[in-house]
């Protein structure tokens, strides 16, 4: 599979609490299988998987297939780990924060990560897609779905309630990074015309009265 | 690097198979970015297809081109120090210059790991300057790594000469974990330093791993051998050296330190290596021997050319080794703000130690490498405004000393000898090393900003004159220019910190505003004006920020589509059946939602709906959510039979209206409004229980109020035709507003509200039309008696014109807004133009007609607050 026969090398990182799923909904996404039994990942691992991208904009590849291959990082959720797996978020393109939608601890943590993204990814402000997982156990369900998307809005990322389980949302959400990814390529490359090197600092949307961003809108630091 | 011991050696190898993975993928990408770059393709194409663009996004701010990857490998791999003469048979084949004959010079810990790896594959050194070096450290194989892969750091082109040192030991102490095993890591940076070019130093020092480290080992070097410097910057560049780069030397490890070959750039290295610890000198350049076999001949690229394809370089290469390097052990915080002032200061510094350095000829005619002490550190005098402009972006200033050069008659002109194909074999060794010891060295250059702390335009002519080389004048200037420069560059890092702070509290503030109670019931809401062809949740946001009141949502996003967030207009059709109950014990109120029938096709492209039903309370006080069903895909009928229950005292449900819509779900969150009910559950007599169907309904955007739930105002008005302020008879006379009181506001803040009125004649809505009363504290029956006049109309104007009167509640950092009146005509014009605000309601144009009419008298009426539509 990976012989370079494809067009771009795309790199996501899956990060959470310890047990909220992003092996599993890694190992979904990948081959679309499910085991139930909880095997903490040891510090890192990643998964690979050829898709193809269609852009559907006005640009100069509307239409034609990408052929992407994908670097799935598998980050260990567990503190011991945290030191290791923080020095690969520079390299991750975008991230899935995933936190368990029957454990409100987990939700709540969400914050502690992107503050940790803030600081340790490859720019301020990068693409992120929130996953509350473990949807199908909604009996168990301890965090609201209006809560989670507030706070998504807040950050201004799109969310997904997904399962690793029965695969609910599992591509959807991967997708919609991979569409924030392309996108914000494509508008990095078209302002290459500005000399190398000017730092042009992308911030916030300067209209803070509507402050909460639109989701899937990233924004590029080139 | 980070800490990693405590893993065991299980989770150490299993680590090791994923990089291992990782590293064949980086080898296949990597073979695929370069076939790209030989094809002849839009340059922008290529950046993206080859992943540039993400590495020129990280660049600024990581600055580095290491990959989390590689220094996971680094880090896990603690072995025990290979000797650098172990090291040079290894690199023998490939180097031409001098051997290392010390043997007691020691690699760090991390490089014989990368030496020992295979070298992954061979790479084109396609550019003199690329991105961070891709880690293969593997590509210690230098001769085999003769191409340097895309990403890399044009260091990495910079020959490796290992550099033989008998004071490994002292190389690099304080505080550095690793400090037994620095020396040799030193060793060979040092060697490798004085190979490179200028910007290869930079990259260099861009390599070693930032850590915490008294500056006072730099500062402590006594300077020794001048020459040796002074050979050192001979060998790197062509032009007259402002800086010198230095590197503290133990003052035994005198003169000629430099036996085996090594060249003094090196030295200057490792002695700034060993700076790190405080009273460390740098002892293995000392092994200098400036009749060491010159390496110059190896390291005189084209300086110049370098130089300023260097200077061209807007990136800093020195890029604060200290901060981004290891995340995980940063030093808790961005070193930005220490960079500028680190590196002209470090510059200075040099220029000081340096001075007994220079005290040899320029040409190095001492070798020891000079034991500078203190702040010296790594400093070179850098001819290259280049070189000191990264250097000061660097907390550990990394100057090569042309001191150190241990050439004696050793020139740079004259040792112009370039073996070409050692160079670039040489090279690829510098890079690979140079990414090992980046991992490696932690605690290079960390103390360096302590001593960098002079300014630099002072020094630099002390520099200058330093300067074994003529033609100083032009450097010094270069070198302030430089300095300048860097000094004016803006922190990027630190300002990017500083977004990341201020992002979350601009947010936390806008969260904390719309944490208020809900002001307004959906009527008063969905009175927002329907213009919009496709409200977007963002534009209805943006209209809402004008009305604060919208915003006073608890769960603003949400509610958001009470009066928008649909994306695409679907005819509304189908019903709804449901069932509704209200359970004493627990106090909650359920809907059971049974099922929906004929909906609309919200996705006719492909023929489906995915729905789910969303439910509301819609009192004008409760602060309740929403909730959802489940989302049932790809039907018209779904079946939900779900329960959607709210905690909610019976009281307060008798006043609320329950509020049902039916929506397709979209992947991408932009859902289609399909429908909805509404139940107003004053009509409900609690007990009914049955599964009901409704039709579905469109959105309703103006709801009509029904009943007075907004409390009324008591107000009076005159109109004086002529103004009483003006002295001289006028032609304008003046109206007067009296707003006596108002009874029933809304208590829309919990239990209390501070209440004043805002009043402003429209169509002026300057800031100067405005008026308001004072805030009324804690009542919702305000008495104010305050009267407002405003002057300049005609007769003729005040059919023109409309008094909007507005009623708030104040709360500490916001105003909620309760409710309003228009008195005004009400004949939806003025001044020939159609206005949304001459919508006096019966009442209010009666009003304003009765006062027009008893020209000069006051007319008096209670009339009932509604909403009003704001254009702000």
């Amino acid at each position: 599979m990976s012989d370079g026969d494809y067009d771009y090398l795309i790199k996501f990182l899956a990060l959470g609490d310890s047990g909220v799923g992003k092996t599993s909904f890694l190992y979904q996404y990948t081959d679309a299988k499910f085991n139930s039994k909880f095997i903490t990942t040891v510090g890192i691992d990643f998964r690979e998987r050829r898709v193809v991208y269609k852009s559907n904009g006005p640009d100069g590849t509307a239409g034609r297939g990408q052929r992407i291959h994908l670097q799935l990082w598998d980050t260990a959720g567990q503190e011991r780990f945290r030191s290791l797996t923080t020095a690969f978020f520079r390299d991750a393109m975008g991230f899935l924060l995933l936190f368990d939608l029957t454990n409100e601890q987990s939700f709540l943590n969400v914050r502690n990560w992107m503050s940790q993204l803030q600081m340790h990814a490859y720019c301020e402000n990068p693409d992120i897609v929130l996953c509350g997982n473990k949807s199908d156990l909604e009996d168990q369900r301890a965090v609201k779905e209006s809560e989670a998307r507030e706070l998504a809005e807040k950050y201004g990322i799109p969310y997904f309630e997904t399962s690793a389980a029965n695969g609910e949302n599992v591509s959807q959400a991967v997708d919609v990074l991979l569409d924030l990814i392309m996108k914000r390529m494509e508008r990095c490359v078209d302002k290459s015309w500005i000399p190398d090197g000017t730092v042009r600092s992308n911030g916030h949307s300067t209209t803070d009265i509507t402050d909460t961003n639109e989701p899937e809108k990233g924004k590029c630091a080139c | 690097m980070i800490d990693l011991t405590y893993l065991t050696e299980e989770e150490k190898e299993m680590i090791m198979a994923v990089l291992k993975r990782d590293a064949d993928l980086k080898s296949k990408e990597d073979q695929r970015v370069k076939e790209l770059q030989k094809t002849s393709r839009d340059r922008n194409k290529i950046k993206y297809l080859t992943g540039e663009w993400f590495y020129e996004t990280k660049s600024q701010r990581h600055r580095d081109r290491i990959h989390g990857s590689d220094i996971i490998r680094a880090s896990i791999r603690q072995r025990k120090p290979v000797t650098i003469f172990e090291l040079s048979k290894v690199w023998a084949e490939n180097l031409t210059f001098g051997k290392i004959g010390n043997p007691d010079v020691f690699i760090p810990p991390e490089l014989p790991g990368l030496i020992e790896e295979p070298p992954a594959q061979s790479e084109t050194q396609s550019r003199e300057y690329a991105g961070s070096p891709e880690s293969q450290p593997d590509g210690l194989k230098p001769a085999v790594q003769a191409q340097a892969k895309q990403r890399q750091n044009p260091f990495n082109n910079t020959p490796l000469s290992p550099v033989s040192s008998d004071k490994t030991s002292r190389l690099v102490s304080n505080g550095a974990p690793q400090a037994e095993k620095a020396p040799a890591g030193v060793i060979y940076l040092y060697c490798v330093y004085t190979m490179l070019s200028p910007h290869h130093c930079c990259l260099f020092s861009e390599l070693l791993p930032s850590y915490e480290s008294p500056i006072d080992t730099l500062t402590n070097q006594t300077s020794e051998s001048s020459e040796t410097l002074q050979a050192t910057l001979n060998v790197l560049k062509p032009l007259p050296r402002k800086r010198v780069l230095r590197v503290s030397q133990d003052s035994s490890t005198e003169s000629n330190a430099c036996k085996q070959g090594a060249t003094p750039a090196p030295r200057s290295i490792l002695k700034q290596n060993s700076s790190s610890s405080s009273s460390d000198s740098l002892p293995p350049h000392s092994n200098y021997s400036p009749e060491a076999e010159p390496l110059s001949p190896l390291i005189l690229p084209d300086s110049p050319s370098l130089w300023s394809s260097f200077a061209d370089r807007k990136q800093v290469r020195f890029s604060a080794i200290i901060r981004g390097r290891n995340p995980a052990l940063q030093n808790g915080q961005e070193r930005g703000d220490l960079l500028d002032q680190d590196s002209i200061a470090l510059s200075d510094e040099e220029g000081q130690t340096d001075r007994s350095d220079t005290s040899g000829s320029s040409s190095s005619s001492n070798s020891s490498s000079s034991g500078d002490g203190s702040s010296d550190g790594l400093r070179g005098e850098c001819e290259s405004p280049v070189f000191s402009e990264t250097l000061q972006r660097t907390d550990p200033e990394l100057y090569i000393s042309p001191k150190s050069v241990p050439q004696d008659s050793y020139s740079w002109n004259s040792k112009l000898v370039i073996h070409e194909e050692v160079k670039s074999v040489i090279e690829v060794l510098t890079i690979s090393f140079y990414q090992c010891l980046r991992t490696i060295m932690p605690f290079l250059f960390t103390g360096f900003h302590d001593c960098l702390a002079e300014p630099p335009a002072s020094e630099v002519s002390h520099l200058h004159s330093t300067a074994p080389e003529t033609g100083k004048s032009e450097n010094t200037s270069a070198v302030r220019i430089m300095l300048k420069r860097a000094n004016s560059r803006p922190m990027s890092f630190s300002k990017s910190l500083e977004d990341i702070t201020t992002m979350p509290n601009r947010e936390e503030r806008m969260r904390t505003d719309q944490k208020s109670d809900l002001v307004l019931s959906v009527d008063d809401v969905s009175v927002v004006p329907s213009s919009p062809a496709s409200p977007n949740p963002e534009q209805m946001k943006r209209m809402s920020a004008s009305v604060p009141a919208f915003l006073q949502q608890e769960v603003s996003g949400s509610v958001m589509s009470i009066y928008s967030g649909d994306f695409s207009s679907v005819e509304v059709k189908g019903t709804i059946q449901f069932a509704m109950n209200y359970v004493e014990k627990l106090g909650e109120f359920h809907i059971f939602v049974v099922q929906c029938r004929d909906l609309a096709v919200a996705e006719p492209k492909r023929n489906r709906s995915d729905p789910y039903v969303k439910c509301y309370l819609l009192p004008d006080k409760a602060k309740l959510g929403k909730r959802k069903t489940s989302v049932k895909k790809k039907t018209l009928n779904p079946t939900f039979n779900e329960i959607l229950r709210y905690k909610i005292s019976s009281d307060t449900l008798r006043t609320a209206t329950l509020n049902l819509s039916v929506w397709h779900h979209d992947s991408f969150g932009r859902n289609s409004f399909l429908g909805e009910a509404d139940v107003d559950l004053r009509e409900w007599n609690f007990i009914d229980s049955q599964m009901k169907d409704y039709l579905l309904r469109p959105r309703v955007v103006s709801r009509p109020k029904t009943t007075d739930q907004k409390g009324d105002m008591r107000v009076a008005l005159r109109f004086l035709p002529q103004s009483t302020q003006s002295k001289r008879a006028s032609k304008t006379g003046e109206v007067q507003i009296c707003v006596r009181e108002c009874k029933n506001l809304p208590v829309v803040r919990g239990v209390i509200i501070d209440p004043f009125v805002k009043c402003t004649v429209l169509p002026d809505a300057s800031r100067k039309s405005r008026q308001k009363t004072r805030v009324a504290k804690k009542t919702a029956d305000p008495v104010f008696n305050h009267t407002m006049v405003y002057d300049g109309f005609k007769q003729e104007d005040l059919q023109e014109a409309c008094a909007e009167l507005t009623v708030w509640d104040h709360d500490r950092l916001n105003n909620h807004f309760l409710g309003g009146l228009r008195l005004g005509p009400g004949t939806g014009k003025s001044y020939g133009s159609e206005v949304d605000w001459m919508d006096s309601t019966t009442e209010e144009a009666t009003l304003w007609g009765r006062m027009l009419i008893s020209q000069g008298e006051w007319v008096e009426d209670v009339l009932p607050l509604r909403m009003l539509m704001m254009a702000k």
